[in-house]
């Protein structure tokens, strides 16, 4: 996967750590300093998608149960398992009802994305 | 000089009994007590314990009390009939989830001149209230972005002159009536009755050694009301008073983001052209870093200034709005750009 590149997880205290760069708990603005080095991001539908995307930089956006044509930004690559896993109503508390793991589309298809970019 | 305290309440038996017991133990028992009672399930006050103890303390001072039952109107009503009642030049209004300090009714009615209409203290929303800022106007009614002096701390303790009062205060009776037509939210009334007893010719004052602590009960009273449709009625007909009085305001414009940070960072993509189309912004935000240099205040904040926030969310507009296209056209939609 990392073919040349540098691969930073960036998430808070208590979440799992996947790669040997991990940095917690950036600042908003550490971590628009960290997106304007980025080449692209790997990551659901969160605030990072946004920050990515104010940073006029191309995210990969999972989406599960939550709309992209609501939530996303055309700017990044979206990524929509199939549109029945959507929930009824997208205004509704973000934490309700949104552990649904197969709505999302394997990791190998975000592989896909990322080697055809590359 | 006897004065009259008007206490409407709604729901709040918890904090009512604490404000009544402030009134007890005030310095000056020269006042009457008038309680109305907006309740959905209206009780008989004498039949609960700790009632019963603050009604002994009143007979005791010799302070007169009754109950009223409200017209389930919102608490301009209730005010309005609390001045119908009274029998006394002051009126001393206090909500149910206010304490007063023992010598606000002495202090504020030692204010009470000729030239004066109404007298209010400092009302904290919180123990934990900050010095009153040097270059904030003291409450003008053209600009109600403005924080009220009354939830400040006065270093100077200095009497004030203002164009409007909020929440508790002494008033002249008779000078003004409460605007009935407002919503039952009763939003903005407390301005637009105390500018009305301006208009008429009388000074409005702030006391700032007169103290009655704001405990917000997170329910009853004005919050069993949360249509924001009604702070949207009561703001147009604050603003269509505020075209008769002749005053003349530059509209400012709320951003109230009450949201994830992910929607302060579309917003702050849309922030140039809100100050493009508003003359002037007040921001209020969850995140501030996302907006780091420019003014903002908090959620909390900004309750205080413009009352329910509902009319202000992007997410209760697209439910409204059945919305379905982008997060970011709402926003544009919502802001009118």
């Amino acid at each position: 996967m990392l073919n040349g590149h540098e691969l930073i997880q960036v998430g808070v205290n208590g979440e799992e750590q996947l790669v040997p760069d991990f940095r917690k708990n950036l600042s908003f603005k550490d971590l628009g300093n960290l997106i304007s080095e980025a080449d692209t991001a790997i990551c659901v539908d969160s605030y990072l998608q946004h920050h990515f995307w104010a940073n006029r930089k191309r995210a990969i956006v999972l989406f599960g149960v939550s709309d992209p044509l609501i939530f996303g930004h055309p700017e990044n690559v979206n990524l929509l398992k199939d549109r029945k896993f959507l929930r009824e109503n997208q205004f509704d508390l973000y934490y309700s009802n949104q552990l649904c793991p197969e709505a999302f589309v394997s990791p190998q298809e975000v592989m896909d994305i990322v080697n055809k970019w590359q | 000089m006897r004065a009259t305290c008007g206490i409407p309440t709604k729901n709040r038996y918890d904090t009512l009994v604490l404000t009544l017991q402030g009134l007890a133990f005030q310095t000056t028992k020269d006042f009457d007590i008038i309680i109305v009672d907006d309740s959905d399930e209206p009780k008989d006050l004498r039949d609960l314990r700790e009632y019963q103890c603050v009604f002994d303390l009143f007979n005791r001072y010799g302070i007169n009390w009754r109950v009223i039952y409200g017209k389930k109107l919102g608490q301009h009503h209730s005010h309005q009939i609390v001045q119908d009642e009274a029998k006394t030049e002051w009126i001393w209004r206090i909500d149910d989830d206010e304490i007063p300090e023992p010598d606000v009714l002495e202090r504020l009615l030692y204010q009470g001149t000729d030239a004066i209409g109404a007298v209010g203290g400092l009302v904290p929303q919180s123990v934990y209230l900050s010095a009153l800022p040097t270059d904030l106007r003291w409450n003008p009614i053209d600009d109600l972005s403005i924080p009220n002096i009354q939830w400040f701390w006065h270093p100077d303790g200095q009497v004030k002159n203002v164009e409007h009062l909020n929440s508790s205060f002494i008033y002249r009776k008779g000078k003004a009536r409460y605007e009935l037509g407002l919503s039952p939210a009763a939003h903005r009334e407390e301005t637009i009755f105390t500018h009305e007893i301006l208009r008429t010719g009388y000074k409005l004052l702030v006391e700032p050694r007169a103290v009655t602590w704001h405990f917000r009960n997170g329910h009853g009273g004005i919050r069993s009301h949360s249509d924001a449709r009604f702070w949207m009625h009561d703001e147009h007909i604050f603003s269509q008073r505020l075209q008769e009085w002749g005053v003349h305001c530059d509209p400012v414009y709320p951003v109230v983001l009450d949201c994830g940070k992910g929607d302060h960072v579309i917003v702050k993509s849309l922030l140039p052209e809100l100050k493009k189309k508003y003359k002037k912004i007040v921001l209020a935000t969850c995140y501030p870093d996302v907006f780091d240099g420019e003014e903002q205040i908090s959620i909390a904040d900004a309750y205080m200034r413009f009352g329910n926030l509902d009319r202000f969310n992007a997410y209760r507009f697209m439910i409204d709005e059945k919305w379905t296209g982008s997060l970011q056209s709402a926003y544009r939609k919502l802001f009118q750009l």
